[in-house]
């Protein structure tokens, strides 16, 4: 079963095109792994599917719930409250965290279940420490964001994603902002995911993990899909433009 | 007439001064918010009508505005109103400093970075919930330093009430001084203004010391 269908997808910004007809679907339980180099297009794509940006054209179906589709040449999304639905099922990881400052580790964790989930503060909290757990975050709970680590920063993003149970978790280049010192635990932390069977896309320039860790691969290049496998493909990539960037990554 | 003699007459005129200076910040304060929300309205009617509140309000003199609220009832209107000097003295302060604080507001609300409204959408808050959870805490450690600009100068400012005879502190030490012919009223006033905006600016530090848990 298909988490997220997305098809035909256009996108222009002030008028100059960035997406040109993508399609990506995301299996139940599959991790995606999306490439290309900077400004194919990727990150616009990540975002247009965790509804943090429209898309011009194109359609969209959730959980067999159809978010957008079009009607006489125009793209129409849903209302509010549905969108408002398809959200709830979705987590979203940023490249820069974006996490609360004002905020302990703890309370960035919680907040969202109390007030949105509707979670007692007891529940909320037991579950936050128990992600905390998972993410090696424990003995950091009364932290401030800007008292942790970015690997830190970002492991506490995707527990703060992850105490919203979504269906679909995307991440927009998580490790991207960290030195490559940190950026192991960050990985680390989405292959266990993977591992568990939680649903990704996950925008990425990490080769290597893609490699071990995707289950399937989308390769985009100036808007468009130009390869998309499994991982074997970045082994033996059968388009000149996925050959030529694997080679000028690993030169 | 002693230095404590002096300041012990201008007693009444520095509760005054408080007042005005306590309603002036428990009416702006508030009315400030809504009047920067329709600054930052994607409604152009509201938007324009917001900025040209402000921009008369910022580029016209308070002890004009004092006047033309002093004055309006009667002149214009032939309302008579007695007792209404006061009255008058505080609605001007409160409309000329809620358009001062509304672009404080204004600039710390847009100082937030727009990610953390992305952040909020995605984990499914409310427009109400993300306003008041999530942005308006940071934008008040942002604009304590600007805010305490203009709560100083308010302090100073109560000294205005003084064009239509109200009797604040300053207005009594300047007849003290022409009864007595003496400076010392003038420096009883001083010390209460300095002492008043030590106050203020301490109050502030501790605040913004409370704020500083997060960056």
């Amino acid at each position: 079963m298909n988490v997220l269908t997305i098809n035909n997808l256009k996108k222009n910004f002030e008028g100059r095109p960035i997406l040109k007809g993508v399609s990506l679907s995301i299996r139940e339980g599959e991790t995606v792994a999306i490439l290309g180099p900077s400004g194919s297009g990727k990150s616009t794509l990540i975002r247009c599917a965790g509804l943090l940006e429209r898309m011009d054209e194109g359609s969209m179906i959730c959980l067999d719930k159809k978010v957008a589709w079009m009607e006489n040449g125009q793209c129409v999304y849903a209302g509010p409250k549905e969108l408002k639905q398809v959200r709830s099922n979705m987590g979203f990881v940023f490249q820069s965290f974006n996490l609360f400052p004002h905020f302990s580790a703890l309370k960035n964790v919680t907040d969202a279940q109390i007030h949105v989930k509707k979670r007692t503060a007891k529940e909320a909290e037991e579950r936050a420490r128990a992600l905390l757990k998972k993410m090696d975050l424990s003995h950091r709970a009364d932290a401030y964001p800007y008292q942790l680590s970015g690997g830190e920063q970002q492991r506490l993003s995707i527990a703060r994603a992850l105490a919203m149970d979504p269906k679909v978790l995307f991440f927009d280049e998580p490790t991207s902002a960290l030195d490559p010192l940190l950026t192991g635990s960050v990985l680390q932390v989405i292959r266990t995911l993977a591992e568990e069977g939680m649903t990704m896309a996950v925008v990425t320039h990490e080769i290597n993990f893609a490699r071990s860790v995707a289950d399937r691969i989308v390769f985009i290049l100036n808007g468009v899909v130009e390869e998309e496998g499994p991982a074997s493909i970045l082994d033996n990539p059968s388009s000149p433009a996925l050959k030529e960037f694997l080679s000028g990554i690993t030169k | 007439m002693s230095f404590l003699q002096i300041t012990s007459q201008l007693w009444e005129g520095m509760a005054t001064s408080m007042l005005l200076f306590c309603l002036t910040l428990l009416g702006a304060i508030p009315l400030a918010l809504p009047l920067a929300f329709g600054e930052m309205s994607r409604f152009r009617p509201i938007s324009l009508l917001c900025q040209g509140y402000i921009s008369i309000m910022r580029g016209t003199p308070l002890m004009l505005q004092l006047l033309v609220v002093y004055f309006a009832p009667w002149y214009v209107f032939h309302i008579p109103l007695t007792g209404y000097r006061f009255t008058a003295v505080v609605i001007a302060f409160v409309l000329n400093y809620a358009a001062y604080f509304a672009e404080i507001y204004r600039a710390g609300i847009e100082s937030i970075p727009k990610t953390q409204y992305e952040a909020a959408e995605v984990l499914g808050y409310s427009k109400g919930q993300t306003f008041f959870g999530i942005i308006l805490p940071q934008t008040v450690k942002r604009i304590l330093p600007p805010m305490t600009n203009e709560i100083i100068t308010l302090v100073k400012d109560t000294s205005l009430a003084f064009a239509i005879g109200v009797m604040e502190m300053f207005t009594m030490a300047k007849q003290i001084a022409a009864a007595q012919k003496s400076m010392v009223p003038f420096a009883a006033a001083a010390l209460f203004y300095y002492v008043f905006n030590l106050i203020v600016a301490r109050l502030s530090a501790l605040a913004e010391k409370k704020l500083s848990y997060y960056r």
